[in-house]
């Protein structure tokens, strides 16, 4: 196994926060899956909200401390480009449901875009995108 | 972790701490980061920290434990 798995924000702020509901099961899984050899990417959008939520609740202390470190787990931070930006907003506006998020969006792209088979989310949405979530779901 | 010691010029030493308050990193982070690149280009490789080293299990203090599951309401204020 050496393909890469885009990790959703869920999942990030799970394997960050010691006290999350999620914290033991993201690092079983996680660590599972390096012990696999399994390597890990995301969009910078999701570091964004990371660090936007972590500031909110924690401050700018807590989110820089997060910035400094997921890159321990984290090898490749996609950017946009305008043709992954493209395919985001085709599948957001495709969206009904209430609540849609364009980061969310931005991951099933990217997967698409760059062929990754597998994001690592806890947000049952991207099943419908045809995401199994076999690593998250139990 | 290994502490130590060095000397370093005076100018270098006001440099640094220059970055260091404009970039808000601290002192140590810039000279590991600079270590870094001084090994990168001398050998090819660069020091990679451990797995997750600093980030699992490193968030400090209390948030809402459903912060993972509800990341839009916190966020967004969505439903």
């Amino acid at each position: 196994m050496s393909e890469y798995f885009l990790l959703d924000t869920n999942v990030l702020l799970a394997l960050y926060w010691p006290h999350d509901n999620l914290h033991t099961r993201a690092v079983h899984m996680i660590t599972g899956l390096r012990d696999k050899r399994a390597q890990f990417a995301t969009v910078s959008l999701v570091i964004q909200e990371c660090v936007t939520v972590i500031s909110m609740r924690k401050g700018m202390d807590a989110a820089k401390d997060f910035y400094a470190h997921y890159g321990t787990i984290i090898e490749k931070v996609v950017r946009f480009d305008e043709h992954i930006e493209d395919e985001a907003w085709r599948i957001f506006l495709k969206q009904k449901k209430k609540g849609t998020s364009f980061v969310d969006c931005a991951l099933v792209a990217t997967a698409n875009k760059l062929g990754m088979k597998d994001i690592l989310t806890y947000d049952k949405w991207f099943k419908s995108c045809g995401f199994p979530l076999q690593y998250t779901q139990p | 972790m290994i502490r130590t010691q060095v000397y370093i010029p005076d100018e270098m030493y006001q440099h640094v701490m220059i970055i260091s308050k404009t970039s808000g990193e601290n002192f140590s982070v810039i000279v590991r980061k600079s270590i870094n690149g001084y090994l990168k280009k001398t050998t090819g490789k660069k020091h990679t920290k451990k797995f997750g080293e600093g980030f699992i299990g490193a968030g400090k203090g209390t948030i809402p434990r459903d912060l993972s599951q509800n990341v839009d309401k916190y966020l967004y204020g969505g439903e």
